[in-house]
């Protein structure tokens, strides 16, 4: 049995990666209805994943083995992923973009690929990390593979 | 009392034959000494008429949403059925963080 994470749980801990915070601070930092914080705060404090320490929360650092297994579940990841690209699906009529594209790729190009893709990453990891506020952060995603092996792997699951 | 009307309550009790007068007006929103006038013959407003369509039309869903439960367990492998648990879940604990009113859910895995 897991913990079964999702991403409201996920961004309510990433606000708490950096420093304790009150309530009222995750609710600044997340943008999140504090009435949702106070249900994902209870959550995750009955998993002794977050801990109260001078009025503040914080992620417990001594976190079990068992816990930590869970919280990086395989299939709780992929229901994460997939309900990232579900949300972003349906806002792409507003800000967000989501694009899919199956090309021929010869040996060449594949590389030039490999290499455009290694300078956007490098991007991203260069841009300057800032905990103010998470709901304003940009989400990107991307990734690809062999249509054929896709195909396989999707009629054998 | 109107055929139409006739019709509508006999469907509402082939669909719900244990309601009390207190669950229909639970799941139609009409108030329950109303419910009794109308299975009594009392003639039936177009918004009661409605109400009832509504809840009708919800047990369809419902009971199609439970078939279509069902054939997945038969005919799904326990990884699919895993990953489709997982996804009910998810939604389920989301509603419970948003509303934190529904009871504690299911622990299933098709292991």
């Amino acid at each position: 049995m897991s913990y079964n994470i999702n991403l409201i749980e996920r961004l309510v801990l990433e606000s708490l990666q950096n420093k304790p915070k009150t309530a009222l601070e995750i609710h600044i930092c997340t943008s999140l209805e504090t009435k949702i914080i106070q249900g994902v705060l209870e959550s995750l404090i009955s998993k002794n994943i977050v801990t109260i320490g001078e009025l503040k929360y914080l992620i417990n650092k001594n976190i079990s083995d068992e816990i930590r297994k869970e919280l990086n579940n395989p299939m709780d990841i992929k229901i994460e992923l997939a309900e990232i690209l579900n949300s972003t699906f349906n806002l792409r009529e507003e800000s967000s973009v989501l694009k899919l594209k199956k090309v021929h790729m010869n040996e060449k190009e594949e590389k030039l690929f490999h290499g455009l893709l290694y300078n956007m990453e490098s991007f991203l990891t260069g841009l300057e990390k800032k905990q103010e506020n998470l709901s304003k952060q940009k989400v990107f995603f991307w990734g690809g593979g062999n249509y054929g092996k896709i195909i396989n792997n999707y009629l054998n699951f | 009392m109107t055929n139409l009307q006739t019709t509508l309550i006999n469907r509402y009790q082939t669909t719900y034959p244990a309601d009390t007068l207190k669950e229909v007006s639970n799941k139609t929103g009409i108030q329950i000494t109303r419910v009794f006038r109308l299975f009594n013959g009392s003639e039936m407003k177009i918004s009661e008429y409605e109400s009832f369509e509504k809840a009708l039309k919800e047990s369809k869903n419902q009971n199609e949403f439970f078939q279509l439960s069902k054939e997945c367990f038969s005919h799904l492998n326990k990884e699919r059925l895993n990953y489709l648990s997982a996804f009910m879940k998810q939604s389920l604990k989301l509603i419970q963080l948003k509303n934190d009113s529904v009871s504690t859910c299911f622990e299933t895995e098709f292991a």
